[in-house]
């Protein structure tokens, strides 16, 4: 019985993870010699102290909805290590939507879901960004450009 | 469909080519440029393009002062109410349209609507100055001789040159108005400060010598010496 339960549990969240997706995308790339690097898979960013990003939320709702998040906000952060605003992306003119029985359609323009990610002081924090597909919790680490010049993402100084 | 290629990113590479003739440069989402303010003398500049001599691109000193001259490129809106906003005051601040270095480093200034949505980003580099150099400009300032030069300069009688000084860190130039003291220890020598940073207009006497001393506010100095033909 145990085991049969466990099956079950296992197809509810493969089901619930395929029908609703919301993903997190960096647009913009930091200056040399500074990070901004975004791991999709651990949900980190990892990004110099001074640097500022642009982010992408993009969901897919599991009914047929592909495209920008849709109430869309980002917060939970500490707003002494990062500072999060609103983005002013373009506006996509026609979104293709595929409906669940695979029926395409385009709606009418829709406005880029993002915000700007500035790191203002070393440290760590988590990002809460929710659209209505659910939510991801960022785990954003600041790190001074002196105290990681190997850029190896441990935040630690490069080895003489 | 997958959300399309931003085409503010897009437009950011056509402006980034527009940048690269003119002299400007444009900001990380593509929605602004960002360019010196235009010399009166600067034809090419006042008819729309961007300052011949254009410090955007380099490096603002430790305590030098860079204003910007910000254009919207966005879409919807041929203007919008925009203000800049510093990530790390420690490094760069604002004041206005006015960059401020306070610290070395790189950080990040976000173009905002009165709204407080982000229009654009830009990173700048704030570097110590190590050297400085002085050079001849005409126009107003609007040309300047990247000659830098020597310690000892022969004029005419009553000869007049316009000098441009050059504050360097590492192998660029730095830009920002950093306050400097210009002195000339023979009052013979007429010094005029004309209300542009780094500049000055010289005039020689009918004879004499004298020696012309830049100072930084943090205490580096660079010396010329000038020798008039009678």
């Amino acid at each position: 019985m145990n085991r049969l339960l466990c099956l079950v549990t296992v197809v509810v969240a493969v089901a619930s993870s395929a029908c609703s997706r919301t993903t997190i995308t960096v647009l913009t790339s930091p200056p040399p010699a500074r990070r901004a690097d975004l791991d999709v898979e651990r949900e980190s960013l990892v990004i110099s102290r001074g640097v500022a990003v642009a982010l992408e939320c993009t969901e897919y709702d599991g009914n047929g909805y592909y495209g920008p998040c849709r109430d869309f906000v980002a917060n939970g952060f500490d707003g002494s290590i990062v500072d999060v605003f609103e983005a002013h992306l373009d506006v996509i003119g026609g979104t293709n939507v595929v409906s669940a029985d695979g029926e395409e359609a385009v709606v009418a323009p829709v406005r880029r879901a993002g915000v700007i990610l500035g790191a203002t002081t070393a440290g760590t924090t988590t990002v809460t960004f929710a659209s209505g597909s659910g939510t991801i919790d960022l785990d954003v680490e600041v790190v001074d450009a002196a105290d990681d010049a190997a850029g190896d993402g441990d935040g630690e100084p490069a080895a003489p | 469909m997958s959300p399309s290629f931003p085409s503010s990113l897009l437009r950011g590479m056509a402006s980034a080519v527009v940048c690269s003739s003119l002299g400007c440069a444009e900001g990380q989402l593509g929605q602004t440029t960002f360019s010196d303010p235009c010399a009166s003398s600067d034809a090419a500049c006042s008819a729309g393009g961007s300052a011949t001599v254009d410090d955007t691109r380099l490096p603002l000193a430790i305590g030098g002062r860079r204003p910007l001259v910000i254009r919207p490129d966005v879409l919807g809106a041929l203007s919008a109410p925009l203000q800049l906003r510093p990530v790390a005051p420690d490094i760069i601040d604002v004041d206005g349209d006015v960059l401020i270095g306070n610290g070395e480093g790189i950080a990040a200034v976000l173009v905002v609507t009165d709204s407080g949505a982000v229009v654009d980003v830009v990173h700048v580099a704030v570097q110590k100055p190590q050297r400085m150099s002085l050079h001849r400009s005409v126009d107003g300032g609007a040309v300047v001789d990247e000659r830098a030069l020597p310690d000892a300069v022969k004029l005419f009688a009553d000869e007049e040159i316009n000098l441009r000084l050059g504050v360097y860190g590492g192998a660029q130039e730095l830009a920002g108005d950093l306050g400097e003291a210009w002195a000339v220890d023979n009052p013979a020598f007429r010094l005029a400060d004309q209300g542009f940073a780094r500049e000055r207009r010289l005039r020689a006497p009918a004879e004499g010598s004298g020696t012309l001393t830049v100072t930084l506010p943090t205490g580096l100095t660079t010396t010329i010496r000038f020798e008039v033909i009678p």
